[in-house]
């Protein structure tokens, strides 16, 4: 900001102090499903109703973050998720004392092998057992539908 | 994977969209000014998640745009610390394995922190896995082929200055800059400090590229590498 409004008072008190500029703080996180259901409506504004189309138009940043965004989202199974299989899934999975960030990633990566639940739980040896981390995938596989009837086919298949 | 980020910015709007929507100019100021950009010590912004309020519009001598302080928050790709991603083979180099996630390409997972042992195979360019069964001394030859999903442990990140400053340029500094002003430029509304371009096409007077923002990786441990070895 360029001090050209020296010599006015009013404009110094509306300018907020420098201090006050530029300032960022961390929120929380986001699941891909929140991103991905973002990112789809700013797409579906991009095609639909010439209003929207205006708005979005001009902004080839935005649009070459929507495309590979949801490119890459696309193949992961957050595109089958909704509020209320989140919901219910990460009340299943209270009782096992899971940090935030380990749900957060289960729910954006959907384990199937007890390997994936190990690599995401930190220490998982000592606050797992070996049939608590059963129950956590059969919660996932119960709750959590899977990408496509492939994939399904595919990671059933060899557990049986 | 993603955050929300709170922050504060002036926000100009330009004559030509006065007669807009205020929320509307203002979000496409936003997203125009921070999308697909690295802000240093935040991570890559994505896109404007929405606005929290708008300070009232100031008018500078000289400028016809209207400035206000606006909070708003932004969808920021951070992955936290030993995050469990998943992404695609970009390429392999004798540096590692390079990995990308279409809207972001500078992950590397080097040679230290790939699964043990592993070479790297000149000819083919590729990184191998000797993978070796307990119960057989066959050796597995697990290639880490272009393209393959792998997954990842996020182990660290590294945020790289790239705002052009005049004094650490020779070359550029002496031609465009004859008053030999010390410092960063004053940050003009098109390009607040702080805010630099994914690209990293902030310093193409040649040497090394610097990269704004880079993640690194490691996959010696089970269940990770590629999606296909452990279904």
């Amino acid at each position: 900001m360029e001090s050209k409004c020296g010599q006015f008072d009013i404009a110094e008190k509306l300018v907020p102090p420098e201090g006050d500029q530029n300032s960022k703080r961390l929120i929380g996180p986001l699941s891909n499903y929140e991103v991905y259901q973002f990112f789809k409506e700013v797409k579906e504004g991009n095609v639909r109703g010439p209003k929207n189309a205006n708005k979005w138009k001009f902004n080839t940043h935005l649009n070459t973050v929507t495309y590979e965004v949801l490119q890459y989202l696309q193949r992961t199974p957050c595109i089958v998720q909704s509020p209320e299989i989140i919901e219910e899934f990460l009340t299943k999975l209270h009782p096992y004392n899971l940090t935030k960030a380990e749900r957060l990633t289960i729910l954006n990566t959907r384990p199937s092998q007890p390997v994936d639940i190990q690599a995401i739980v930190e220490e998982s040896e000592e606050r797992l057992t070996e049939s608590q981390i059963e129950e956590i995938l059969d919660i996932v596989d119960s709750t959590l539908p899977p990408l496509n009837a492939n994939e399904e086919a595919k990671t059933d298949g060899p557990q049986e | 994977m993603f955050v929300l980020y709170e922050m504060t910015q002036d926000v100009r709007i330009d004559p030509v969209n006065l007669g807009q929507d205020r929320t509307e100019a203002i979000t496409n100021e936003l997203n125009q000014r921070l999308s697909n950009r690295v802000m240093l010590n935040v991570g890559l912004c994505m896109a404007l998640w929405d606005i929290k309020s708008i300070g009232a519009g100031v008018i500078y001598p000289g400028d016809g745009g209207v400035h206000s302080k606006v909070v708003f928050r932004y969808i920021v790709f951070r992955p936290f610390q030993d995050e469990i991603m998943v992404g695609k083979i970009k390429n392999c180099t004798p540096e590692g394995v390079h990995v990308t996630l279409g809207y972001f390409d500078d992950i590397l997972i080097t040679p230290e922190c790939l699964q043990y042992p592993s070479k790297f195979d000149e000819r083919e360019q590729v990184w191998i896995w000797e993978y070796k069964a307990e119960d057989d001394d066959e050796v597995h030859e697990m290639y880490m082929d272009k393209g393959e999903g792998i997954k990842f442990r996020v182990t660290g990140e590294s945020f790289n200055d790239t705002t052009p400053i005049p004094d650490t340029n020779p070359q550029g500094a002496s031609k465009n800059d004859p008053q030999g002003s010390s410092g960063p430029q004053p940050g003009s509304s098109k390009a607040p400090t702080g805010v630099q371009s994914s690209a990293g096409s902030g310093n193409d007077a040649g040497g090394p590229l610097k990269i704004p923002y880079s993640i690194t990786g490691s996959i010696n441990e089970p269940g990770l590498g590629l999606m296909s070895w452990w279904s």
